[in-house]
């Protein structure tokens, strides 16, 4: 139960709450109002009825030809809003507008490969590993750092338009590219 | 040859980029023997010359460039950055203009002028550029900019008063002209169909607004697009089309699976307006002979607040039946107050029945119709059913074991009357007989429990109360501490949050200062614990403040990696008065630096915002623009901003020795502060708050009243004041500041107040010396020469503004003119 609108760009002065925390960064003024000047539609804030912000995500639409997706740049919820449904709410949002509104093939996203509960939380959505992309990420500062902390799982779902369900690969796990060949 | 040439000024771009500017300037020099007139090689020179800290060769050779009214590409983008390094922003502007006069069909120079207008805020010649450029070229989209720009200008948007011109109407007109003047629709996107219900709304034409709406490709939108349907939903309500927003709403929830909050609310909202809309066309039907002043049960309270955020501007929920055409009653709304009331109860049942507790949407539902009921029937003197409470505790029943639900409540609570209380706080006193601390969801009841009990208190709290209280948390505490890993946030930490409210308030009312160290204690034992609680570090840093213990809340607030816009919303924690604590005398200068980090927003603010305004123009996306706009001059003009600057101004008197030149130029600086409109960005919020009803942690813990635009305004004054008597300058400020009303101190300490008394007494005393004129003021500082030489004096390493780089770096627009007179060059 929240408020789901549109993430604007005085939401910059409203989101600490949910920035404070570890695993959140918070990038330059130009990182955000990027996102919004192009895909104002895949920017989602789920806000809480007296106002306080609950979580956010950020997405773009990007790629050639059958790679014509919607991406998921961030996703993130307060502490204290966790477990309320609220990212599958906004995963929900924005594969619905990446299909009506963008027609893509499929949305995905990265996550770190030691990020398990994310990946399990994905997997419980309809995401499957599609390639891991090495050495995608920096050591985090208070991890060991290791594999599976600097690689990225790229993630797929595949939408209605992809009746070929070209996005997902039972092997994903199994294939590696650099980074270089990421894009 | 265009790579040849590219090789050729490689060397350049080279030198520049890794800062050897020397070495950059001696290739130019090279190249330029050879070619002495190749324009982008000489470009780079004033560029170089510039970095170099030449300024005089620099603007000696980029007014000679621009003199020859270059078209080049790459030239006029090299000349952009000299003029920006140079502060002649407006210059900017001109010489694309030139440049597109000399080559009328170069499309790409005519929106690179466009661009340059939008950088510097100058709606109208952008409109009136896109305009020729749709004219010339024949693309929408240049079409649309000067619709955006007509709009712009008619917002006076980051004008120094914003809001709605006198010749809006006039502009609007125009831009609505345009749209439908236009050979593409507007629905052809959601920011174009954005922009035109924008111009609509704004003139008021709502019934056409509404038609486009109701459209089949408007509906479309409404439903792919949440900045449209936000718009739609403001445009429904002052139209008074709350029937149409009810059904709509109802329609959506029973049978689209919307959950959307928004949704509930306006539901209800319009159901009640629904409800009133068919009471006062009744009553005008029954009795239309009646006097106009007997409105006795008709309207409801003024209390009758709206919690949809839409709903709060226009005329939103204010249904006249005498302006509004009378809408016939919807087929699929009943008529009776009663039976449309029941309809909203049984369907949030309905929905709170299907979802379970997988959703908490329409079981809160239940809670908000209950309160807008009681609203009503309040102001109808019905006395009051008990269903509020019995709502509470099944809510409680329901999701006690989410963090969440003592905020879901607490608005209802709020509006509980004192024998209901005293039934909810037997409740609750049930349960926190039968706390228990050792699963997670036991755990989180208990510290809802907790937390609602001390929102709901009704009597006077006396120390012994708060003494207990904190006791009990504490030892829930310890009960409930597990051993978890040092990354991941414990769940008990709320509890010591408890305590510590709990022992802030003992302090507050006995002032004895063992309470704070009690919760320091708390909060710094539960930090070790919990190393990436940010709430428990908020509220030891402002303790420490308030003990003077200003080194641990520096450290504090340092681990928490408060960055970029964050410094402008949170950098209060640590400096609000933070000159009291500045050691800089003694060589720490923590503070000072503390300052400077925080003021760097501004500069990343006036140098990249204006990119973003302008690729939200190329990607058309208007929906951002005045959002755009409005979130950069927020932050130029930001409250924060010059009390830091204030703050660091304050710091440096006491180490730095004054340097006579740059006096002028931070008087004019401060001048200019004093003619800001400030928005306040402060984040107060983020500071954790258990408190009974209608008290403040944030207030408690506040040091010293918290700062407004008051204080700024007598502060600033004051320095303004002195700054004057030192340049032997006239100033506007007012010489006499025993005139300022009590209600201007009243965001003073007594200490600021007796300061302020301090410098009157000081003014008087000295004897005011024979007043110069600006120039030669700036003359005698220098102790030298003519005023145009004092140009080069910029306020070195002072200055007040402390993220100032160097002098030629300042903000665009907005920036305080030069004190000199303009710089003569050439001419
Ligand atoms: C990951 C994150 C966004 C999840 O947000 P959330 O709103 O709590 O997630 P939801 O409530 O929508 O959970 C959806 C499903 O994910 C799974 N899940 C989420 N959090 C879980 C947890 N802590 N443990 C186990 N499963 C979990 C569950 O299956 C859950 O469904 P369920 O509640 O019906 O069982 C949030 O934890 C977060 O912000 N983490 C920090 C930032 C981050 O890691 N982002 C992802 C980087 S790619």
């Amino acid at each position: 139960m929240s408020v789901l609108r549109p993430f604007k760009a005085d939401d910059l002065f409203k989101f600490n709450n949910v920035n404070l925390d570890l695993w959140t960064e918070t990038y330059s003024i130009s990182f955000y109002l990027n996102y919004l000047a192009r895909w104002p539609d895949l920017c989602l804030v789920q806000e809480a009825p007296n106002g306080k912000m609950m979580g956010y995500v950020i997405g773009k639409a990007e790629g050639h030809g059958q790679e014509w997706h919607g991406h998921v740049t961030a996703i993130t919820v307060a502490p204290e809003y966790r477990r309320l449904g609220l990212a599958r709410k906004m995963m929900d949002e924005l594969e619905r507008i990446s299909t009506e509104v963008y027609n893509g093939y499929f949305v995905d996203l990265y996550v770190r490969c030691a990020n398990v509960l994310a990946i399990n939380m994905y997997e419980g959505m309809g995401y499957s590993v599609y390639r891991r992309v090495a050495q995608y990420y920096s050591k985090l500062p208070h991890e060991k750092g290791g594999r599976d902390q600097e690689d990225a799982f790229d993630m797929r779902k595949p939408l209605p338009r992809d009746t070929m369900r070209r996005s997902v690969r039972p092997n994903g796990r199994e294939i590696i590219i650099s980074r270089d060949q990421a894009p | 040859m265009v790579d040849q040439e590219q090789r050729k000024l490689k060397p350049i771009y080279d030198a520049l980029d890794s800062g050897s500017y020397k070495a950059a300037i001696q290739t130019c020099n090279k190249l330029l023997k050879k070619q002495p007139q190749h324009e982008t090689i000489r470009a780079l020179k004033s560029l170089a010359l510039l970095r170099a800290n030449k300024a005089e060769e620099a603007i000696q050779l980029c007014d000679e460039i621009l003199a020859s009214k270059p078209t080049d590409d790459t030239v006029l983008g090299i000349m952009q950055h000299v003029l920006k390094h140079l502060d002649r922003t407006p210059e900017i502007t001109a010489m694309f203009e030139d440049a597109f006069k000399k080559q009328p069909g170069n499309e790409e120079l005519g929106a690179q002028t466009f661009m340059s207008h939008i950088r510097v805020g100058s709606w109208k010649s952008a409109q009136l550029i896109a305009l020729k450029l749709f004219k010339s070229f024949k693309q929408p989209k240049y079409l649309f900019w000067s619709i955006m720009s007509a709009v712009l200008q008619a917002q006076n948007a980051g004008g120094v008063n914003p809001g709605m011109t006198d010749n809006a109407p006039i502009l609007l007109n125009l831009a609505l002209r345009m749209v439908t003047s236009s050979p593409i629709p507007s629905y052809v996107s959601p920011d174009h169909f954005y922009l035109h219900l924008t111009i609509l709304k704004t003139l008021d034409k709502l019934d056409e607004a509404y038609e486009h709406i109701q459209s089949e490709r408007g509906k479309r939108l409404c439903e792919t697009s949440l900045v449209v349907d936000e718009l739609r939903r403001e445009i429904f309500l002052a139209k008074g089309a709350c029937r149409e927003e009810a059904v709509l709403c109802g329609e959506r929830l029973s049978k689209k699976g919307d959950r959307n909050w928004i949704t509930f609310l306006s539901l209800i909202d319009s159901t009640f307006d629904v409800i009133k809309l068919n009471e006062s066309q009744s009553k005008c039907e029954t009795d239309s002979v009646a006097p106009a002043t007997d409105s006795e049960g008709a309207g409801p309270p003024p209390s009758e607040a709206k919690e949809t955020p839409s709903s709060t501007e226009g005329n939103g929920g204010e249904v006249d039946p005498e302006l509004t055409p009378k809408p016939t009653p919807h087929p699929e709304l009943p008529l009776e107050p009663q039976a449309l009331i029941d309809g909203l109860r049984e369907l949030f049942e309905r929905l709170a029945k299907e979802d379970g507790l997988k959703e908490r949407g329409g079981h809160l539902a239940s809670l908000q119709l209950e309160k807008r009921v009681r609203i009503r029937e309040e102001g109808q003197g019905k006395s009051v059913p008990d269903t509020l409470v019995s709502l509470l505790k099944q809510y409680f029943n329901n999701f006690s074991d989410k963090t969440c639900c003592f905020e879901d409540l607490k608005t209802y609570v709020a509006s509980l009357q004192e024998r209901e209380l005293t039934s909810w706080l037997g409740f609750l006193k049930e349960q926190a007989d039968a706390c228990d601390f050792s699963t997670p969801a036991g755990l989180a009841r208990s510290i809802n429990v907790f937390k609602l009990q001390r929102f709901s208190s009704t009597s006077r709290r006396t120390e012994a109360d708060e003494q207990t209280d904190a006791a009990t948390y504490l030892k829930a505490y310890f009960e409930a501490l597990p051993d978890l890993s040092e990354t991941d946030l414990q769940p008990a930490d709320d509890l010591a949050i408890l305590a510590a409210n709990g022992l802030v308030s003992a302090w507050v009312i006995t002032r004895k200062e063992t309470y704070l160290h009690q919760a320091l204690v708390v909060l710094e034992c539960a930090s070790s614990k919990s190393k990436q609680n940010y709430q428990l570090r908020i509220l030891a840093v402002r303790i420490y403040r308030l003990l003077a213990a200003n080194g641990p809340a520096l450290s504090h607030y340092r681990t928490m990696d408060v960055k970029q816009v964050q410094t402008d919303t949170l950098s209060h924690l640590i400096l609000s008065r933070g000159s009291t604590y500045s050691l800089a005398p003694v060589g720490d200068v923590g503070m000072t630096q503390e300052c400077i980090t925080a003021s760097d927003i501004y500069n990343q603010n006036s140098s990249d915002t204006a990119d973003m305004i302008i690729k939200a123009f190329q990607f058309e996306k208007y929906s951002q623009i005045t959002e755009f706009v409005e979130f950069e001059d927020r932050l130029d003009n930001s409250l924060q901003r010059d009390l830091t600057r204030l703050e660091y101004v304050r710091m440096k008197f006491t180490t730095e020795k004054l340097e006579p030149e740059a006096l002028l130029l931070e008087l004019q600086e401060l001048e200019f502060v004093l003619e800001k409109m400030h928005h306040d960005n402060r984040d107060f919020a983020v500071i954790p708050n258990y408190q009974p009803r209608g008290q403040s942690l944030a207030d408690q813990t506040s040091m010293g009243v918290v700062r407004g635009f008051q204080w700024l305004t007598v502060f600033l004054q004051l320095y303004i004041r002195a700054y004057a008597r030192a340049c032997r300058v006239e100033t506007s400020v007012a010489s006499d500041m025993n005139t300022f009303l009590s209600g201007w101190l009243s965001e003073m300490t007594e200490d600021e107040k007796t300061f302020l008394k301090f410098s009157q007494i000081l003014h008087e005393w000295i004897p005011c010396p024979p007043l110069l004129s600006r120039e030669a003021a700036m003359a005698a500082l220098t102790g030298t020469a003519t005023p145009s030489d004092a140009t080069a004096a910029p306020a070195q390493n002072g200055g007040v503004d402390p993220a100032a780089k160097t002098n030629g770096d300042q903000e665009r627009k907005q920036s305080p003119p030069p004190p000199h007179v303009k710089q003569d060059g050439s001419g």
